[in-house]
């Protein structure tokens, strides 16, 4: 196994460890610093940055100096300065090494899943030598990809994708795919609060993702993960709900968020609440005027200008930070081989002040409460650094308008 | 939505009568006493009643109350495992079902299963699963199946606890019992073993700490085999209330092993007194 | 040795305790299992009630909404009763929509319903053609061992004689319903029909209330519902093997005196809930 990379280039930027081949492994002997903040970017036309799994200079050096060249140069980068010149070719390259890498065959070995877990997410087999492997790599603070314990693999957000939708964003982790679609509907506030609109979660686990999503395969995930959703905005601060309502105890704005997996490589929380928060920054709710004639029936007109309509202030909407408990130490952004070493996550919605708003263990084992404890402290800490960049990034988008470049799906 | 042509079906559409009371409901119960007696901020979980064996059918079962909230659970199996397709046959399955009974709640609830049971199964399958040795199970299922017959809050925690127990009675083998215990937190205070209507209660004060949590137990490994919250808090008043939830879960540990003792001592009387 | 003969030969070990006109339970042939009833139990339904006969236990729940009137009735309300038979009863029952035995429970009982006049559905009407009452009662079987429908009919009865409806005026500014939940009464119960079940072994030998072993060897299974008039509301056989006359003159005479005994238990129960208050 290893990762798909560019014809030429990754190989030097990732040492080659094969399970069961004793290559030597790179030390980690830094000490623990605070976790540097998550690196997003917006998705640009030419994205080598997938293929560099998050460079990072304390990385020891193996004699590969073309490694800091090529942090150096991506980092010197700006999305918007970045030539558009890959050719075709390398982009269905680019899919095809995609797909191959879905449907890389697991390696025969013991099932190291927990024992007796439905199959809800994809899940990957990891060999008994690849598991520890993993695990010695994360109590020395360094993953298989080269991250550290707290860091986030490359986020890549677009918005505005779907365009018959209100509010729309895809966000790409690592290889995990996510589109999310915003509809607003004018519906009934629930009798029990009139004076609020609400919102509608589904997830839609697409067989494209894994075929274990096929038929009603991905049922009970997206039931489990559209509930912790409601869960996750289930407080006053998230999203204001009092603006979407039109007139109390008669009509309200519904929002109704589809997300759709496309692609799943580990930890999905995460990339949802991400894709989450950018489509309702990226949501536009039109206007609306409440007339009411003589006899008082209320009449609602829609503004017909697509500018003149109302955004929703995305400020307090938390972001999912999962974090995995592998060996005696927890993981941020686990991939799927690094998920099946672990018996147990824990999953902790965190706002941009660093109140949380929902947890959750999720997994077939159980944990010390003292790791519970530290786990939730690293999730507070890791999802509070995420929101400022995040933020940065999606006014950064919004402020290019119309000179934004369209990326899509395939690019 | 489609008509359920299994059922006795009633009018298209009702409403509960309690969307037309013309009285405003009580005021809110001012900080200090509850409304059943108990006090704010301190760990006072509800005097608990628990029998097991009382389904005759089931392998093992378990009833329990706790203030009115009462809860059945019966335990079937080992048996053959349903799902041929899934590769894992080292171990067993187990699997989970929870739901509320139509008359359980304050509004009349459907009996065709929402979103949120399958979710509270779910929470049960995983603050269960942990402490259950499925690996002694090959090839077979265990199913726990709850049923809520009055809804008055803590019923997750409740649940498991009464799961664990039933599953206990049926003599499934397990590395420790599982306890769950749930806690309201308002503003700085914050409620025990809350009832519905703390439970839903939203004080007026516009705190950022509000928000229901729920902790599962295994009391004599000193592992937490479940947890989940919504609402929002800070993350010391989520520690502070973890560890509330561990001491309330203590507090309901004696209870739980009597009745345990005495169905065991039921099926099996001492040799004294044969 | 008689578990294993029990086991193996289950017909010819109930045969040998029928020739000896007793059961294996210990129990005549006519000889009803221990009744308990239980009643108002749920608070957070309107009227509720548990029956125990022996191991088989169903609880009822009434809860009671607000509706427009029927259009073919428009003085008239709703009754739905509903029964489930939920996995948690017995390992014969899975998990999903109900089953065949469910809903043919649940049309039984709306047929006692409605041939018993239990209630009147003219009574629960508030407001000809703009509101009524809708009674759901819903009956779930928590432990299954036999003979479901005596237990759900008395779980019913019971569980109406306990259902207090609150007070609703339509105010005349609005129209719309007022309700007062401190404020409340009984429901008028016009009759009280009680069901008695009976299996038939071998095509020949009656016997009454069985257990769900006995039910699942008998050869047909009858059900007879009589009022406190000893009036026959609803007579239930479905299928099996035939039955003369005079055997079925037997069994509606065992279910009117079975229909006293459960409605001397009812009020004694009722009596004793309102002595407590």
């Amino acid at each position: 196994m290893g990762w798909e990379s560019p014809p030429g280039i990754s190989a030097q930027a990732q040492p080659h460890r094969s399970p069961g081949s004793c290559s030597p492994r790179p030390r980690c002997s830094r000490c623990r610093s605070p976790p540097p903040p998550p690196r997003f970017r917006r998705a640009s036309r030419g994205r080598w940055s997938v293929w560099k799994l998050q460079p990072r200079a304390e990385l020891p050096k193996t004699g590969l100096g073309s490694r800091e060249q090529l942090c150096g140069r991506r980092d010197n980068k700006t999305p918007q300065s970045q030539p558009g010149s890959v050719s075709l070719a390398v982009c269905v390259c680019v899919c095809l090494a995609r797909l191959r890498w879905v449907r890389l065959p697991a390696p025969v070995g013991r099932v190291l899943a927990p024992s007796g877990t439905r199959s809800i997410m994809a899940t990957v087999r990891v060999s008994e030598a690849e598991k520890v492997y993993i695990l010695h790599g994360i109590r020395d603070d360094l993953r298989v990809d080269g991250r550290g314990c707290e860091d986030y693999r490359h986020v890549e957000i677009e918005t505005d994708v779907v365009s018959n939708t209100d509010g729309s964003a895809k966000v790409t982790l690592g290889h995990t795919a996510v589109l999310v679609g915003i509809k607003a509907d004018i519906g009934k506030p629930t009798p029990l609060i009139p004076n609020e609109g609400y919102l509608e979660f589904f997830v839609d686990c697409s067989a494209n993702a894994t075929p274990e999503f096929e038929g009603r395969g991905g049922d009970e995930l997206g039931t489990e993960l559209s509930n912790t959703l409601y869960k996750v905005f289930n407080n006053k601060h998230s999203v204001d709900l009092k603006s979407l309502c039109i007139s109390a105890g008669e009509h309200c704005w519904v929002l109704y968020v589809d997300v759709l997996l496309l692609q799943c490589d580990g930890n999905l929380y995460d990339a949802i609440s991400i894709a989450i928060k950018a489509a309702l920054f990226n949501t536009k709710i039109p206007k609306v005027h409440i007339s009411a004639d003589e006899e008082g029936a209320k009449e609602i007109e829609l503004s017909d200008d697509p500018y003149d309509c109302v955004r929703l202030n995305v400020e307090n909407v938390p972001c999912i930070v999962t974090l995995c408990k592998v060996g005696h130490r927890h993981v941020v952004d686990a991939t799927l081989q690094e998920k099946a070493c672990s018996v147990a996550s824990l999953i902790i919605s965190v706002t941009n002040k660093g109140t949380v708003t929902c947890t959750r263990k999720v997994g077939g084992g159980s944990l010390d409460p003292e790791s519970i404890f530290e786990m939730t402290q690293a999730g507070k800490r890791v999802g509070k650094a995420l929101h400022a960049p995040l933020m940065k990034l999606l006014r950064q988008e919004e402020s290019l308008g119309k000179k934004r470049q369209k990326v899509g799906f395939l690019g | 939505m489609p008509t359920d042509t299994k059922r006795v079906r009633g009018p298209e559409a009702s409403q509960s009568p309690s969307l037309f009371v013309s009285k405003p409901a009580a005021a809110p119960p001012s900080l200090g006493t509850r409304a059943d007696g108990r006090r704010w901020g301190q760990v006072d979980v509800r005097p608990l009643f628990v029998r097991c064996g009382l389904v005759s059918q089931a392998k093992g079962s378990a009833y329990l109350e706790a203030g009115s909230t009462k809860l059945l659970c019966g335990v079937y199996g080992p048996k053959e495992t349903e799902r041929k397709d899934e590769t894992d046959m080292k171990c067993g399955r187990l699997t989970t079902d929870m739901r509320f009974a139509p008359f359980s709640c304050p509004e009349r609830g459907s009996w065709i299963q929402g979103s949120q049971d399958k979710d509270l199964s779910q929470m049960l399958h995983e603050s269960l699963q942990p402490a259950v040795c499925l690996q002694k199970y090959p090839r077979s299922q265990i199913e726990v199946n709850v049923m809520v017959l009055e809804n008055s809050g803590s019923v997750l925690a409740h649940a498991i606890t009464c799961a664990s127990l039933a599953l206990a009675d049926a003599g499934i083998e397990m590395y420790d019992l599982v306890l769950g215990c749930s806690i309201r937190q308002d503003g700085d205070s914050y409620v025990v073993d809350p009832s519905y209507t703390e439970q839903n209660s939203c004080s007026s004060v516009d705190s950022d700490n509000q928000g229901n949590l729920t902790v599962a137990f295994l009391p004599s490994l000193n592992q937490i085999s479940g947890l989940q919250s919504d609402g929002e808090m800070t993350e010391e008043t989520l520690t502070a209330g973890v560890r509330t939830c561990i001491e309330g879960c203590y507090k309901l540990y004696p209870v739980i092993q009597q009745a345990l003792a005495k169905a065991v001592r039921r099926a099996a009387p001492p040799p004294s007194e044969s | 040795m008689a578990a294993g003969f029990k086991t193996a030969e289950p017909l010819e070990y109930h045969r040998s305790f029928l020739k000896e006109n007793c059961r294996p339970d210990g129990r005549e042939l006519s000889e009803f299992r221990t009744t308990t009833l239980n009643i108002g139990s749920i608070s957070t339904a309107d009227g509720s009630a548990l029956v125990k006969l022996g191991n088989t236990t169903v609880i009822c729940g009434i809860k009671a909404e607000l509706a427009n009137p029927p259009v073919e009735g428009p003085g008239k309300g709703y009754i739905v009763p509903n029964v489930d038979l939920p996995p948690l009863c017995s390992s014969r029952f899975r998990p999903g929509p109900p089953g065949e035995q469910a809903q043919a429970a649940s049309q039984f009982i709306a047929d006692v319903i409605e041939s018993s006049e239990v209630i009147q559905t003219e009574d629960l009407c508030i407001e000809r053609g703009k509101l009524c009452w809708v009674l759901y009662c819903d009956l779930m079987c928590l432990d299954y061992d036999g003979n479901l429908l005596d237990a759900c009919i008395v779980a019913l009865l019971a569980a109406l004689k306990n259902t207090q409806l609150p007070d609703v005026t339509i105010s005349t500014e609005t129209s719309a319903p007022e309700v007062n939940l401190e404020k409340r009464r009984g429901l008028h119960i016009h009759k009280h029909p009680v069901a008695t079940s009976f299996c038939i072994f071998d095509d020949s030998v009656l016997i009454v209330d069985p257990t769900a072993e006995e039910e699942s060897l008998a050869t047909a299974q009858l059900a007879v519902v009589t009022d406190e008039e000893g009036r026959l509301c609803s007579l239930h056989k479905p299928g099996g093997t035939s039955l003369s006359g005079e055997k079925l003159q037997e069994c509606i005479s065992r279910a009117t005196v079975r229909q006293r005994e459960i409605q001397k238990l009812i009020n004694k129960v009722l009596h004793s809930v309102k002595t407590d208050q």
